[in-house]
């Protein structure tokens, strides 16, 4: 049975879709079955690290909600494209699809301001899982807590709260967890992005673990490398051998349960 | 003979300056112009005393650029001094910042937050249904 993982942040900037698009890959190219769903319906980007143009795309997530199609048909596989064989590994990679959001601002204003049943959400989750025989499912949230993020989070087995080490962050995320924890989440992750360098990364953990008494599962440094990418593209695939890579890799061995491959 | 005698001395007197020169004092190049005049020292003489001119010339106006470069160098190493100074108190700030890091929640503000998001009728339907939603549907 696939797994559904939700990757949340209190706030925005967090870099909370980057994280999300790399561990998709990671655990991919581990050979598991992945879909990602942008549910932030309100600023979707995801895609964009995939060099996908989502006014070319058939049907959005949108179109789902809206009951103009299967949520299978808004999946779009970007295996071909993004999946690379790892000469190393006799495993082949997985499969990766995208369930991408309507980037046209008509569209998202209209379901801002019609809604739409989140239930209905939840049946597409299922539904994706199972049509597309899915190990993984992950789930990109708006920021905040709204509708639809409490529902992702309520059905996760799997939640991943994104921080940055400053003051707001740590109260926001304060929220969230208890928040998860009334909804009873099996799994509650913190990974802690942008940190600075020079900070004393495990004193960092210790610090974050104790207060919200949940594991980080990593800690991301803030990289100029990363910034200069500026969402051009999946950073671990192209820089395989930096920390940050390295980190991600301990991040998705702890949603699938394994050990990282090498490092 | 006399005229030998003359060179001898000339020689001499040669000898003396470059002592001098050595040990790099130059106040005595006047004497050499002097010897560099033809019409009154065989033209052998007036060419090597030219010659020995140029040459300190030369090294004199070598001399002053190293010195320059050297006074250059050592300025330069004295503001390096200063800049090393002022990083590492800079970085002995930076130090006490970080070990100042200390993760503060507002808890009473946190209630309120929470509350506003436990009390609506969605979240209470989701709590609910939480672990029937989580269990695939059929």
């Amino acid at each position: 049975m696939g797994r559904i993982i939700s990757i949340h942040s209190f706030r925005g900037g967090t870099g909370k879709s980057n994280i999300t698009a790399n561990l998709a890959v990671w655990v991919a190219q581990e050979g598991h079955r992945v879909g990602i769903v942008d549910t932030d319906i309100q600023s979707p980007g995801i895609h964009v690290l995939f060099d996908l143009d989502v006014d070319k795309i058939k049907h959005p997530l949108n179109d789902y909600l809206w009951g103009k199609c299967s949520i299978e048909e808004a999946a779009v596989d970007l295996s071909p494209s993004v999946l690379v064989q790892k000469e190393t590994r006799t495993a082949e990679p997985g499969a990766l699809y995208l369930i991408p959001s309507s980037n046209k601002t008509g569209e998202i204003t209209r379901i801002l301001r019609e809604g739409y049943d989140v239930g209905t959400l939840n049946e597409g989750f299922r539904d994706l899982i199972s049509g597309l025989k899915l190990d993984f499912l992950f789930i990109d949230t708006h920021p905040g807590l709204n509708e639809e993020t409490l529902l992702s989070i309520a059905i996760s087995d799997i939640l991943i709260l994104i921080l940055r080490p400053d003051k707001q962050d740590f109260q926001g995320t304060a929220v969230t967890v208890e928040v998860a924890r009334k909804l009873q989440v099996p799994n509650l992750l913190l990974v802690v992005n942008k940190v600075l360098p020079d900070f004393d990364f495990e004193d960092v953990k210790h610090q974050v673990e104790s207060t919200y008494q949940a594991p980080v599962a990593g800690l991301l440094p803030l990289s100029l490398e990363m910034v200069r990418l500026a969402s051009g593209g999946i950073f671990s695939l192209m820089n395989p051998g930096h920390p940050i890579s390295k980190e991600i890799a301990k991040i998705g061995a702890s949603i699938i349960g394994g050990k990282p491959d090498k490092s | 003979m006399d005229q030998n005698r003359v060179v001898m001395e000339v020689l001499e007197q040669f000898i003396l300056l470059c002592k001098e020169f050595a040990n790099g004092n130059y106040d005595k190049a006047n004497e050499l112009l002097e010897l560099t005049k033809e019409e009154e020292h065989p033209r052998l003489i007036a060419d090597l005393a030219e010659s020995f001119g140029m040459m300190i010339v030369k090294i004199e106006a070598r001399e002053m650029r190293l010195e320059q470069i050297i006074e250059d160098l050592e300025k330069t190493k004295g503001e390096l001094e200063i800049a090393k100074k002022k990083l590492a108190l800079e970085n002995v700030g930076l130090k006490n910042e970080l070990r100042k890091l200390r993760i503060e929640i507002d808890h009473s503000q946190k209630a309120q937050d929470v509350a506003d998001i436990t009390e609506t009728d969605y979240f209470k339907y989701l709590e609910k249904k939480a672990k029937d939603l989580k269990a695939p549907k059929k």
